[in-house]
C-alpha cells in the first residue's frame, strides 16, 4: 500500500473535442480528441515539438486553447503538474524542499511522514543534503515525491521518466497504479512506454 | 493561509541563502562609503547631500535585488506550482512582496544608521532618519515587484526591471529626501510627519496594486 487516501471526486472527466493549439502564431496541433475519467491513465506520444507539453499545460489551465472545446475541472488544486523543471530550490536541503511543497500544496495532508516518503523514493539517505548536490535522477525522484506528499486526483506528468533508473521507474509505476486504483487520473507525456497507462493519444500523426 | 506563510518563509530564507540580501546591503554600504572619497573631506557638504544620497543609494540597492523576486521561480518551475495552489496568485504574490520586504528591504533600512554615520549625520537624528526610510520601504518592495514582473522572462531581466521601476520610485525619492533634509535641519516632528504619512500611503497603494499588476503581467507572460 503506497498511500491511503481516496478521492471523493470520483466522477472527474477530462474531455477534449477537436482541440487545437497555437503558440506564437504557429499551429502546434489540431483536431485532438480524447476523453478520460477517474481511474484512467493516458499516455501522450508524439515527435519532438508536436505539442505534448503544450497539451499538458492546456489541461493544467496554464495555456488557453485556440480551437475546439475542453471539459476539465476548473479547481486548480485538483491538479499535480510535474514538468521538465523540477520546481526545487537548489540551496535548500532535500527535506526542506519536500516539506515546503507538502505544506504549500498539502490541503489534503498526506497520511505518511516526509521521512517515509523519501524512503519510498529511495533518497532517504540524502535528507540533509543540499539539493544542488543531487544527481539529475535523484532530483527527479524528489520532484515526484510531491505526488504523494500532497494527494491530488489529477496527475499531469511531462516526461516523468527523465533521469530515472530502472528502480525509480518501478517506483513511479507502483505509485501510479496505486493512484489509479484509488480513482485518480493520470495524463503523461513520454517517449518511453509507460506500463501503467490504459489509453494512448498520438499527436502529430507520427506512426509509432 | 498556510500556503501564504510557507511561501513567505521560503522567500525570506532564500533571500539570505542566495545572498541577495547580503549583496544589496554590501552595495548600499560601499556606495555610501565611496562618496566621501570622491568629494573630499568636507563635512558640511557631506551632511548637506546626505538626504538625497542615502535615498538614491538605498533605491539602487533595492533595484539590484529585484531580479531575484520572480526569475528563479520562473526558471525552476516553481511558478507553475503557484498556479496550481488553491490560494489565488495575487495573494501568493503579496506573500512574495512581504518576503522581499522582510528579507531584503528591512535589513537595508536597519543598516542605514551606519551609513548615516559615514555621512556625518549627528546621532540624535539617526532614529528619525531610520523612521523615514522605514516609511518608504514598503513602497520600494511593492513598486519594485511590478517592474520585476513586467520584465520577467527577458534575459537580463534585472536591468530591464530597474529601468521600469526607476520612474516609479521618483515620488518616494522626492518626499523621502525632502523629509530627511527637514530632519537634518532641525525641523519639528509634525513638519516631517506629513512626509511619513505620504510615504506610507504610497506604500499602501503599492501594496494593493503591486500584486494585482504583477499577477496580470506574469499571467500574460506565461500565455
Amino acid at each position: 500500500m503506497i498511500n491511503s487516501y481516496n478521492f471523493p471526486q470520483s466522477d472527474i472527466l477530462i474531455e477534449g473535442k477537436s482541440l487545437s493549439c497555437h503558440r506564437s502564431a504557429r499551429l502546434v496541433f489540431t483536431d485532438l480528441d480524447f476523453s478520460l475519467q477517474s481511474g484512467m491513465a493516458m499516455m501522450v506520444r508524439g515527435a519532438n515539438g508536436s505539442g505534448k507539453t503544450s497539451l499538458l499545460r492546456i489541461i493544467a489551465g496554464f495555456l488557453p486553447i485556440s480551437g475546439g472545446s475542453l471539459k476539465r475541472p476548473e479547481t486548480s488544486s485538483l491538479y499535480h503538474y510535474i514538468g521538465h523543471q523540477n520546481a526545487l530550490k537548489k540551496q535548500k536541503t532535500v527535506m526542506e524542499n519536500l516539506s515546503f511543497w507538502a505544506t504549500f500544496h498539502g490541503n489534503g495532508m498526506s497520511s505518511i511522514s516526509p521521512v517515509d516518503i523519501l524512503q519510498m523514493a529511495g533518497i532517504d539517505g540524502l535528507v540533509d543534503m543540499k539539493t544542488a548536490a543531487l544527481s539529475a535522477g535523484q532530483q527527479r525522484r524528489l520532484a515526484l515525491t510531491r505526488l504523494i506528499a500532497a494527494p491530488r486526483p489529477i496527475w499531469l506528468l511531462d516526461e516523468p521518466l527523465n533521469g530515472l533508473d530502472d528502480n525509480g521507474q518501478d517506483w513511479l509505476t507502483d505509485m501510479a497504479q496505486a493512484h489509479l486504483a484509488q480513482n485518480g487520473l493520470i495524463i503523461a507525456a513520454s517517449h518511453e512506454q509507460l506500463s501503467f497507462t490504459t489509453h494512448d493519444l498520438l499527436i502529430g500523426g507520427v506512426k509509432p | 493561509m498556510i500556503s501564504f506563510i510557507a511561501l513567505m518563509r521560503q522567500d525570506v530564507v532564500m533571500a539570505w541563502r542566495e545572498n541577495s540580501a547580503g549583496l544589496s546591503i554590501s552595495f548600499f554600504m560601499i556606495a555610501v562609503a565611496l562618496i566621501p572619497f570622491g568629494l573630499g573631506p568636507d563635512l558640511k557638504l557631506l551632511r548637506d547631500i546626505a538626504p538625497g544620497l542615502i535615498w538614491v543609494a538605498l533605491l539602487l540597492a533595492v533595484l539590484l535585488s529585484l531580479e531575484s523576486i520572480f526569475q528563479a521561480d520562473l526558471e525552476d518551475g516553481s511558478f507553475d506550482q503557484y498556479l496550481l495552489s488553491d490560494c489565488p496568485l495575487e495573494i501568493l504574490l503579496l506573500a512574495k512582496g512581504v518576503a522581499h520586504w522582510l528579507g531584503i528591504v528591512l535589513p537595508l533600512v536597519l543598516t542605514a544608521p551606519l551609513a548615516g554615520l559615514l555621512l556625518n549625520i549627528d546621532t540624535p537624528s539617526l532614529l528619525p532618519v531610520c523612521l523615514i526610510l522605514f516609511a518608504g520601504s514598503p513602497a520600494m518592495s511593492f513598486l519594485g515587484m511590478m517592474g520585476s514582473a513586467l520584465a520577467a522572462g527577458v534575459s537580463r531581466s534585472g536591468l530591464l526591471a530597474a529601468l521600469v521601476v526607476m520612474p516609479l520610485y521618483v515620488p518616494v525619492l522626492i518626499f523621502g529626501s525632502s523629509a530627511l533634509s527637514q530632519i537634518l535641519n532641525g525641523a519639528d516632528t509634525d513638519e516631517w510627519l506629513n512626509a511619513v504619512l505620504l510615504l506610507l500611503s504610497i506604500g499602501g497603494a503599492a501594496l494593493f496594486f503591486g500584486p494585482l499588476v504583477a499577477a496580470a503581467a506574469l499571467r500574460a507572460f506565461l500565455k
